[in-house]
């Protein structure tokens, strides 16, 4: 008696196991339709993970489109049959028909089990004329392929996602307007990472935070005082840029000559002995040691401007952020401006971007990522530079005008490329005028910058992004090239 | 209306300095005697502050949140290492070099090194305002107690007042105008410090507005921010005044 009630069980968990969609389905045969079912012809993983790349297959994810978006197989594409399994087949042969439109591919359907969503949709596909001998469906459903290939879904942490989610960075008084872009235009989003701000406007201040580790990246501390922490023993990293040439008009007083760099000789300068690009030009002017040939003033721009009214000095060099106010004294004829910090020494290297050593070593799909979405910020900034203006403003809390008076200038140039030509000039400049402490002379400045991370990230970009502007990436490509090998 | 009276009249004189002085601001400015760059116009100032009066109660608040713990800090160091100091003579000796020492090394150069080792930014901002106003307070207290007139002192012995009686009750009463005297000047470096300390690990104050607009060459907002940081002061010394004068109402002044 025991014995018949045992087999009978048995055979009726045999008989339950052949509906059910979540029971394991019969290996590469093709199955037994029941009453109306069109056959389906089975394909095992190991199989369908071969034909991933394959361009005669596509994979429809045919599960509730909640979960094909959750979690599902690289390149599928998600065709809702939810409605079908649940009987209504009009609703399934509009969704295949859609989804074969123009399609001459084999077919992979892929659902939870491999059972009731892939003969509904097995159904619809014959129904409206698919060649069924093109069309397999995935043996165990998404629920085995997850299980044995966890790496092969679109959930699974990928092999260059970044280490983190949120990012310090300083950004000085002035901001940067590739980051406020990335915020603003949702690139940093797309990547995952997250912004925290870490205040700080004087550059030492700024690069003391990177030094202690409370801020991770400093992007406005200029190229000068980066380089003299590195000199003085900081490991830091340069791995990017902000500002290629600051937007800093060199002014005199109306009338005063101006015969390029040469003019500066023997004049007192509200101009501060470490500008390399001044030094550097008089230096390719011949000029073996400039600081013995005029009187360089450390003064502040405020200062500068000061002392250039009172004709304590002749020439005085402003900052990016007080063009507006200098536009204005231009205006009333108390200035003139005379030349530009960018055109005495073109991409001299205003604003570099730096992290600690460790950071980038221990990071470099967070640098990668970061630089990918500041890439996309500068193309759009190229693109757009008159829509630019209003988002640094805001974030600033200035007017309008005072951040076009810099950002609408041909002078202005944000740019991401790290250039490491124009970084070895200015340490080489620096360390010939006295800037560098003595410990510059056992340090390669190369070694202190990464140029790989922005090269893959611009190669990526370009494969991910060119085709939304093909120009601005190749531009991007050829600058790389010129400044950086 | 006699309340109104006595103010005109003990205030009349400053009002007429301020008043002079705004107008000869107003001249100068007008006239385009002065460089427009750091002194806007009036009307320039008073645009900046149409712009900006929503931030400045905002700002206050925020500069007092790192003021009064800073004040509070260095008020105790002060005090009680100004009492030790003063009434040791020993200690004194063996310590003055060492305060002098650190006393004359300028806030605003430490402001690196702070950084480099303070926990926390906002640490940071309140050991510099700290170490820029405890050394006048701390010279007046241990001036204060070692000034202070015998005849207390031999009362005190008199009535065979001991510990912390004889020291809440004689010396810290005895040491108060002094130890008031250079708690003035302590509040007065606050403001100064602010400026410097706000320059990093804060986005708003009303050091940090100053600071920011100098740094984009907007000088009617510096003027506004200045003018605006400068109230306050005259409020918070007038406030401290009025609580001096009460503390102090056993003294013949």
């Amino acid at each position: 008696m025991n014995k018949r009630i045992i087999s009978l069980l048995l055979v009726i968990v045999m008989a339950l196991s052949l509906v059910a969609c979540g029971a394991p389905a019969a290996p590469a045969a093709t199955e037994a339709p029941a009453a109306d079912n069109v056959p389906m012809q089975y394909i095992k993983h190991d199989e369908a993970k071969e034909l991933l790349e394959s361009d005669e297959y596509v994979f429809f994810d045919i599960r509730k489109a909640a979960d094909s978006s959750a979690n599902s197989i690289p390149g599928a594409q998600a065709w809702d049959m939810d409605a079908a399994k649940e009987g209504d087949a009009e609703a399934g042969k509009a969704t295949m028909t859609e989804a074969t439109k123009g399609l001459d591919k084999k077919i992979i359907l892929v659902c939870y089990s491999g059972k009731r969503y892939a003969q509904a949709a097995t159904n619809a596909l014959s129904a409206i004329g698919y060649d069924m001998s093109k069309v397999y469906t995935l043996e165990g459903g998404f629920t085995n392929w997850s299980e044995v290939l966890p790496e092969l879904t679109t959930a699974a942490p990928k092999a260059d996602a970044p280490e983190l989610s949120k990012v310090r960075l300083n950004w000085g008084g002035s901001g940067n307007i590739l980051v406020a872009l990335a915020l603003e235009k949702g690139y940093l989003a797309d990547e995952g990472i997250e912004i925290e701000f870490v205040p700080a406007t004087n550059n030492n201040d700024m690069l003391t935070l990177l030094q202690s580790g409370q801020v991770d990246i400093c992007t406005n501390a200029g190229t000068a005082d980066p380089l003299a922490f590195i000199a003085a023993g900081a490991d830091f990293t340069i791995f990017g840029g902000h500002m290629l040439q600051g937007c800093m008009p060199i002014i005199a007083k109306p009338g005063t000559e101006w015969n390029g760099v040469e003019s500066l000789v023997g004049e007192k300068l509200g101009i501060k002995p470490n500008y390399f690009a001044i030094t550097g030009a008089l230096m390719e002017a011949g000029y073996e040691d400039p600081l013995s040939v005029a009187d360089f003033q450390p003064l502040s721009y405020n200062d500068a401007v000061a002392a250039l009214m009172r004709d304590e000095i002749k020439y005085a060099l402003v900052g990016t952020s007080q063009n507006y106010p200098v536009q204005q004294l231009v205006e009333e004829g108390q200035v003139e401006i005379v030349s530009w910090h960018g055109d005495v020494m073109p991409y001299y290297s205003c604003c570099r971007m730096e992290a600690t050593t460790e950071f980038v070593k221990n990071n470099p799909n967070t640098v990668k990522a970061i630089l990918r979405a500041l890439l996309r910020a500068q193309c759009y900034f190229e693109a757009n530079k008159e829509e630019c203006p209003p988002i640094l403003a805001g974030i600033q809390g200035v007017d309008n005008a005072v951040v076009e008076a810099f950002m609408l200038n041909e002078h202005y140039m944000p740019t991401l490329d790290p250039l490491r030509n124009g970084i070895v000039r200015a340490w080489d400049i620096l360390d010939k005028t006295g800037f560098l402490d003595e410990n510059a002379k056992t340090i390669n400045i190369e070694d202190h910058i990464n140029t790989d991370l922005y090269e893959q990230a611009l190669a990526e970009c370009t494969e991910l992004y060119g085709a939304e502007d093909p120009d601005f990436y190749a531009r991007a490509l050829e600058f790389y090239n010129e400044w950086n090998k | 209306m006699n309340m109104i009276k006595a103010v005109v009249k003990k205030y009349w004189a400053a009002t007429m300095i301020f008043v002079g002085l705004g107008l000869w601001y107003y001249y100068a400015t007008e006239t385009g005697n002065a460089l427009s760059y750091l002194f806007p116009n009036v009307s320039s100032i008073w645009k900046a502050f149409q712009a900006d009066k929503g931030l400045l109660i905002p700002n206050m608040i925020s500069s007092f949140e790192i003021m009064i713990p800073s004040v509070i800090i260095a008020l105790a160091i002060a005090l009680s290492v100004g009492t030790v100091l003063g009434m040791n003579k020993k200690a004194r000796e063996a310590l003055h070099p060492v305060i002098y020492t650190f006393s004359v090394v300028p806030a605003i150069l430490l402001a690196p090194f702070v950084l480099m080792m303070a926990p926390t930014m906002r640490s940071a901002s309140i050991i510099l305002i700290v170490y820029s106003t405890v050394w006048a307070t701390l010279f007046a207290t241990i001036t204060g107690i070692q000034t202070i007139d015998k005849t207390y002192l031999d009362k005190a012995a008199t009535l065979e007042l001991k510990g912390l009686e004889k020291f809440f009750k004689v010396i810290l009463p005895a040491a108060s105008p002094t130890i008031l005297g250079g708690f003035v000047n302590a509040l007065r470096n606050t403001f100064i410090m602010l400026v410097y300390a706000e320059m990093y690990g804060a986005t708003s104050g009303m050091g940090y507005y100053v600071k920011l607009y100098s740094d984009f060459g907007l000088f009617n907002k510096v003027w506004m921010g200045f003018i605006f940081m400068v109230i306050i002061l005259v409020v918070v010394m007038t406030l401290f005044e009025k609580l001096k004068t009460r503390l102090l109402r056993w003294t013949i002044s």
